[in-house]
């Protein structure tokens, strides 16, 4: 069992999971858990049953662009359709 | 979430949110009794100086769990005090004024109501993550498992988890406490590593933990009592109930006095906004649909005009009533 990592760490990291992507974006568990399922967050994992990795950068990036386009009115297809126009 | 908290600090901000600051309550000392238990994880667990001697480290987790249950009054309202001063100068925390305080029979008696809450954001992260972890397939912190078991032990389960969830949290947690899993789970263990205490891995210390409470019993059936009163009158039919008997569950239906008569809904919104404006709530109004709601602290009201006599005196005014859907 580790120990949690620490904001600068998970700051200054490449990868993280989606439990330290909830603590970076604010963003609730579910909603990540479902954009990842929906195709809309990229995430790499090595084998199966393994952890899902998030890019930190990436993918704080497009939760924060999701965000904006949800609170601007759009629904999730659309958005979804926008990012695949985007070819985010 | 900008910054890191600790173990008691996170527990405390998701534990102490809502909850009132002026008066003592089942929920706060569980709250309270969780903060302590907390810091004596803290100890015990993440700090190199104070660690226990290997072998000592259950009896010494006993007997501060038992000096937990056994704490006055008194003992909790320093800890209380000291946490949430700390939250609050840290931006983390903050005191409001509680809704309940602008009903007629609290104001009218001089009542003052205050509560504790959160910052949103910090708190949604803490909770978020903690959910995250548990759920989520993969490894588990130490810190997590913490948290789970303050949760669990001050009886905030309900509020952050759904019952399937629960169950699985319960079979996630069987799973890594045993035996097979413990290798793969802390490689420490086989390469014989770690903060000097090679005999027991973390689940083991985790196991231990987990089999301690510090609940109290009286505490726990008041909370749940509570919790079942609330989700009761959340029903459609039993908030026009409560409606008429307010004594039923004061907080789903505050009465605040002002003259009515001659008055439009227009009228009687913008004096209930200026009323509870005046009280330092933050109040804006929600069109919904054909109807105006009010969006009180974050949460959604509905106005009703109402008559209630104290003797046989009527006294005119409006009912806020929560929505729910």
């Amino acid at each position: 069992m580790s120990r949690q990592r620490t904001i600068e760490k998970i700051l200054a990291s490449e990868y993280v999971t989606i439990g330290e992507l909830a603590r970076l974006t604010g963003c609730r568990y579910s909603t990540l858990k479902f954009y990842t399922e929906e195709g809309m967050l990229p995430f790499e994992q090595a084998e199966q049953n393994l952890t899902r990795r998030y890019r930190r950068e990436e993918s704080m990036e497009r939760v924060e662009w999701i965000r904006a386009r949800r609170e601007s009115g759009k629904t999730v297809p659309e958005v979804k359709r926008m990012l695949e126009e985007n070819h985010f | 979430m900008k910054k890191g908290y600790t173990l008691s600090q996170q527990f405390a901000l998701i534990s102490l949110d809502g909850q009132s600051c002026t008066h003592r309550s089942a929920a706060k000392s569980a709250a309270v009794r969780g903060i302590k238990a907390a810091e004596l994880l803290e100890k015990m667990l993440f700090d190199e100086e104070n660690q226990p001697e290997d072998g000592t480290f259950l009896k010494e987790l006993e007997a501060g769990i038992t000096a937990i249950r056994d704490m006055t009054k008194k003992e909790m309202d320093v800890i209380e005090k000291e946490m949430t001063g700390l939250l609050v100068a840290d931006g983390g925390m903050e005191i409001v004024p509680d809704l309940l305080g602008c009903d007629m029979n609290y104001y009218t008696a001089g009542v003052s109501m205050k509560s504790y809450r959160s910052d949103r954001e910090i708190y949604t992260s803490i909770v978020e993550s903690v959910r995250a972890e548990i759920l989520e397939e993969g490894p588990v912190t130490m810190e997590c498992a913490c948290l789970l078991w303050l949760i669990r032990e001050s009886g905030c389960m309900h509020d952050i988890f759904l019952v399937r969830e629960q169950e699985r949290i319960r079979e996630r947690m069987i799973t890594l406490c045993t035996k097979e899993n413990q290798d793969k789970e802390n490689p420490r263990a086989e390469e014989g590593e770690g903060s000097g205490r090679q005999d027991l891995t973390d689940m083991d210390y985790i196991g231990m933990i987990w089999k301690q409470e510090f609940h109290v019993g009286r505490e726990q059936v008041i909370k749940s009592y509570l919790r079942g009163k609330r989700k009761l009158f959340q029903n459609p039919y039993l908030e026009g109930v409560n409606l008429l008997f307010p004594f039923l569950d004061r907080r789903q239906a505050i009465f605040v006095d002002f003259v009515i008569f001659g008055t439009k809904v227009k009228d009687r919104r913008q004096m209930m906004m200026d009323f509870l404006s005046k009280r330092g709530h933050s109040v804006e109004e929600v069109k919904n649909g054909t109807e105006t709601l009010l969006r009180i602290d974050n949460m959604y009201y509905r106005m009703w005009p109402k008559t209630v006599s104290c003797g046989r005196v009527p006294i005119q005014g409006v009912s806020l009533l929560p929505v729910y859907q």
